[in-house]
Parts: C-alpha cells; sequence; structure tokens
C-alpha cells in the first residue's frame, strides 16, 4: 500500500487518477466531516430536523459529484494555499446539498416549502387568543415605527434601516450585522449607525409627527 | 414604560394589551420605542422577539438564503431579502444560519451530529472509497491498467485500427457534419436571430427576424427542417432520450416556440443529470421569452441558470458570453463588465471575440456615460 501522507490537496489531486481504493479512503477520512457539518448546514436551513439516512445520501453525493466526467472537478483542482481543497470541497458540499433539497421542493410542491420556524415561540403559559392579541398589537407598533423610518430616505437608508431591525428586533450582534451582505460596514460602523438612527428615530417620534 | 418589546418581561403584563394603538398611539409609539432600544439587545435574548412578521408562504425559500451567502444574489435581491429579513424572525434565523454555511469551524453541536452519522464510520467510507476508486478516469492511469497486456496486443491491433480508422475516417467525418446538433447549429449561424449563443455554433451575424412568436416562417432553413426531420425519428422510436429531447428544445428555440422548449428542458433539468448545455439552452429559452413579453422574471431565471452552468463549466466561452448578455440586460452593468473580461481571456474564435469586445466596450461607454451624470 502506498504511503498516504500529505496534504490533503496532494491526495486531492493524487485520486483524480488513482485507482486505488486505499487513496480514496484516506481523502474520504479527511474529507467526510467537513462535507457532512455543510450538508448538515444546508438541511438545517431546509428542515427542521434533517434525517441522518438522508445526509449520508447527500453526503455520498458529494463525493460522487468529484467522480463526475472523468474526475473533472479532482483534475481541475488547482491549490491556492494550503488545505484549499476543503474550501473548494465546502462550495461543492453546500451547493450539492442545496440542489438535493431544491429538487424534492420542486417535485414536492412546485418550488417553494414552507419551513418551519427555527426559533420557539412565546410561553406556553399565555392563551393563544391573548398571544395573537398581543402579537397584533407588536406588529400594529413595530410597522408604525418602519413606517416612519421608511418615510424619510434622506435621514435614514434603507441599509440603515435593516441595520437597526436587525440590531434591536432580531436580537444580531453589530459583529454579524456587519458580516452580512452588502452592510459594508466594521462593527464600529454599525454601531454608529445604530445610534444614529436611535436618535433620529426618538427625535421624530417625540415630536408626534403623523405618520406617512 | 410599557415593556411591548423586552424580550425578559412577563408575558401576559404589557399595558399595551388590547388598547394599542388607537388611544394615545403617540405614547405608545414611544415607549415601544423605548422598551425595543433600551433592553432588547443588550439582553442578548431573542426567545421572545416580535417581529411585523412570521414564517409565511411568501417567505424566500431557503435556497434564497443560501444563495445570498453564495454571493449568487442579485443586488435587487439582495436588498429585497435584506429588508424582509429584518422584519421576519423566521427568515432572519435563516439568514444567520445561512451566514455560517461556509464557516470554516464547526459548534460542538455540529461536530456530534456529523461524528453520529453512518458516513462517519470506517465500514461507510470504506465502501464508499472502492467505489469512487472504480469510477472513469481519464487519460494516464488507463493506460497503466492495460499494462503488459498492450504490449502484445496493442501494436498489431493499433496498425488495424489505423487501417479501419483511415477507412471510415471520411465516412465518419460527414455523419459527424451532419448530425442533428450541427445542423441546428449550422441554422443558427446562418441566421442569428438572438442575442445569445446556441451551444456548438459558429459565428453568425445578428440578423433579428420579425416574427411571430411559435409561428414557423412556413420557409424554414434546410438544415433547420432535416434536424427536425431526424430528431423526430429518434423520438418516435426513443421519446424519453434526454439527448434528443434537448435537440428538439433547441431546435423549438430556434422557431421561436419557447413555452414548448421550456415545458421540456425544465423536465430534463429535474430529471437530471443537470449538464452544462442544458442550462445554457433553458436559459435560451427563458432569456428570448422573457425578451418577447417584457418578463424580468424569465430573463432573472435565464441568468440564475447562467451563473449555474458557469459553475458547473468555469470558462466556457458560450456560458461566458450568454451570462454577460443577460447580466448586462438585467441591470448588473458591473458583473457584466467583469464576465465579458473573463470571457475575453477563454475565446478563441476571432469572430466571437470581436462582438465580445465590442460588447463589451460599448459598455464601458454606457457606464462611463452613468459615471459622468451623477456626477
Amino acid at each position: 500500500m502506498k504511503p498516504l501522507n500529505g496534504s490533503v490537496n496532494n491526495i486531492a489531486q493524487a485520486c483524480a487518477h488513482s485507482s486505488d481504493a486505499a487513496e480514496w479512503g484516506e481523502l474520504l477520512s479527511r474529507c467526510t466531516p467537513l462535507v457532512a457539518v455543510a450538508v448538515g448546514r444546508v438541511a438545517r436551513l431546509w428542515v427542521a430536523a434533517p434525517a441522518s439516512s438522508m445526509v449520508d445520501d447527500i453526503v455520498q453525493e458529494v463525493f460522487l459529484k468529484l467522480c463526475e466526467q472523468d474526475r473533472r472537478i479532482l483534475r481541475e483542482f488547482e491549490p491556492r494555499g494550503e488545505d484549499s481543497f476543503f474550501g473548494l470541497l465546502r462550495v461543492i458540499a453546500v451547493s450539492v446539498a442545496n440542489d438535493h433539497f431544491r429538487r424534492l421542493a420542486s417535485v414536492k410542491r412546485g418550488g417553494r416549502v414552507v419551513t418551519m420556524s427555527m426559533i420557539e415561540g412565546a410561553p406556553t403559559a399565555m392563551t393563544e387568543s391573548t398571544q395573537q392579541t398581543d402579537r397584533l398589537n407588536q406588529s400594529v407598533l413595530l410597522a408604525q415605527l418602519d413606517k416612519k423610518l421608511r418615510s424619510a430616505p434622506e435621514s435614514v437608508a434603507e441599509r440603515d434601516r435593516n441595520i437597526f431591525w436587525f440590531y434591536y428586533l432580531q436580537g444580531m450582534s453589530a459583529e454579524e450585522i456587519a458580516g452580512l451582505p452588502e452592510v459594508d460596514l466594521s462593527a464600529k460602523g454599525v454601531e454608529s449607525a445604530l445610534r444614529r438612527v436611535s436618535t433620529w428615530l426618538r427625535a421624530e417620534v417625540r415630536q408626534g409627527l403623523p405618520d406617512g | 414604560m410599557t415593556e411591548n418589546f423586552n424580550p425578559k418581561r412577563p408575558q401576559g403584563s404589557s399595558p399595551s394589551q388590547g388598547s394599542a394603538p388607537q388611544d394615545s398611539s403617540q405614547d405608545a409609539l414611544a415607549q415601544a420605542l423605548e422598551s425595543l432600544i433600551e433592553d432588547g439587545t443588550l439582553s442578548g435574548e431573542s426567545s421572545s422577539r416580535a417581529a411585523v412578521s412570521d414564517s409565511k408562504s411568501d417567505c424566500p425559500s431557503p435556497d434564497e438564503w443560501i444563495r445570498l451567502a453564495m454571493g449568487d444574489a442579485r443586488s435587487a435581491q439582495v436588498a429585497s431579502l435584506m429588508a424582509h429579513a429584518a422584519l421576519c424572525r423566521t427568515c432572519a434565523a435563516q439568514l444567520r444560519q445561512s451566514q455560517r454555511l461556509f464557516a470554516e469551524e464547526a459548534s460542538p453541536e455540529e461536530s456530534a451530529a456529523a461524528a453520529a452519522l453512518a458516513s462517519s464510520s470506517p465500514q461507510w467510507q470504506h465502501e464508499l472509497a472502492f467505489k469512487l476508486a472504480n469510477t472513469s478516469i481519464k487519460n494516464a492511469p488507463a493506460r497503466r491498467a492495460w499494462g503488459k497486456t498492450a504490449r502484445f496486443v496493442l501494436w498489431p491491433g493499433a496498425a488495424l485500427a489505423a487501417t479501419l480508422v483511415l477507412s471510415v475516417g471520411l465516412s465518419f467525418w460527414w455523419q459527424r457534419q451532419h448530425t442533428p446538433e450541427r445542423l441546428l447549429a449550422e441554422a443558427y449561424s446562418h441566421a442569428r436571430g438572438f442575442d445569445l449563443r446556441l451551444p456548438g455554433a459558429d459565428y453568425g451575424d445578428l440578423t433579428r427576424q420579425a416574427r411571430r412568436r411559435g409561428t414557423g416562417l412556413g420557409h424554414e432553413q434546410p438544415q433547420l427542417l432535416e434536424a427536425r426531420k431526424r430528431i423526430n425519428q429518434q423520438l418516435a422510436s426513443t421519446p424519453n432520450d434526454p439527448h434528443w429531447l434537448q435537440l428538439e428544445a433547441r431546435a423549438d428555440v430556434l422557431e421561436q416556440k419557447y413555452d414548448p422548449a421550456i415545458a421540456i428542458l425544465d423536465h430534463l433539468l429535474t430529471a437530471e443529470p443537470v449538464t452544462p448545455s442544458l442550462l445554457v439552452d433553458d436559459a435560451n429559452a427563458y432569456f428570448q421569452r422573457g425578451t418577447c413579453s417584457g418578463s424580468d422574471n424569465d430573463r432573472s431565471v435565464a441568468l440564475e441558470y447562467l451563473r449555474r452552468a458557469d459553475e458547473l463549466a468555469p470558462g466556457d466561452p458560450v456560458v461566458l458570453f450568454n451570462e454577460a448578455v443577460t447580466m448586462e440586460d438585467c441591470g448588473q452593468l458591473m458583473s457584466a463588465v467583469e464576465t465579458w473580461n473573463r470571457y475575453l481571456n477563454f475565446e478563441h474564435d476571432s469572430h466571437w471575440q470581436s462582438e465580445g469586445r465590442m460588447r463589451l466596450q460599448a459598455l464601458e461607454q454606457r457606464l462611463n456615460a452613468l459615471k459622468t451624470h451623477t456626477n
């Protein structure tokens, strides 16, 4: 049996042309945990509690993908840094898993899947009707605040309005928000935007201006 | 002060229950805002946060959050997804999760879940390793496997093969030049009726024909008629063959029958395997239909398919050309410039290259004009 040392990049490149199950076994033992985690993340976005057999099937699908078209992905892989194959594999795993669930969704109901809430709702002590009333009140007030924020785009840009809600309503941290697409601010920048929007909104509400 | 949005407040104690927002709505609003700002985030709890909207059927599908995380969403889509997630509890959670898709570090829960899978067992990996090791390989190793046998069989065989190759060469060449696929490509190049490219087709000048959608001209090109005839013959014996179905759809696109083309190609994509040429054909059908009907949605679908084709076949000039044209059409001018530049690195046909360069120049002029206006 060949020695199986070396980086994952080297092993992946070797597997592009190898019929040696030992080499493939080495690639699988190094890569399966990463693939399983990536597939699990996608699966939990689509279904609240994905079956482990389903995740296993997709993990297998990911490795079979590497072998499509005479192992094209492996043949064309060019290392771009230490263990860069892991980065490529993560992207492939996410893409394969997403395609898997998308296919399921389109077969089941024409492309639209109703997902289950990932966050638990209000405590169970409240009766359903009280919860509904409370939620309605909250929604009305929040909608009014949102309307105020939208009413002055020259003072509160769409991005800053989103930042405000992500922070105060959705409980995201400034660091998390800074990492979101198109926010394009540092965590400090997010905090500064939050101060600006909060101050503006407080002043608006205090003035008691009519909505819209 | 009310505690309407305080995640820690005892449920049912909200003074606003049943009264807001009719009376003293400004008061309630001010109190709600203070409660939101002062309590909400500082506690770091989100379990009972309010949201304007909860999970609804009009929420984006997980696919859209995943594409967003992959940087695969159009800027207009990004803006709309972010605005939605800002006010929707379920989608904010999905956004959060999707942003962790590519995180290198696995959480202890994720690691534990992965370790509990059958795929983490040596037995499972051993079996799959055998399966993968036996998949087909291109080039060198195949020759190695022949080993010694090749020495005794290959050389005498090669002489015979060379003779055979010579004798059937011309016949093969003729057949290859007249496959339905080739005939369709010729029909396209001979009278190129739309901007996007057809897989395998040579360059053709744009000659837009005005005719009603879905109606033939009555005097179709001979190449197209011949291709149709042979595709129909093949489909009569193998009606479900994906190759012939794809060519049928391609012929439909050339005849501006976009609806049947889309029906066939969508079905083939769902049935798999998904190939770049299938995605290009479907994108062509959607783009052309969108152009005729003015449907933004059709053209967005076309772009989505071309992006997928680009992922599957990076560096394919046909994919890049069509992707750049579609991006420009969808208003993604900067992305289109980038894609045209990529395209020019991969295109070797001087005619196509020239068209690509002209389109890029025109686009850059357009961008410069826009900059001048905004300044």
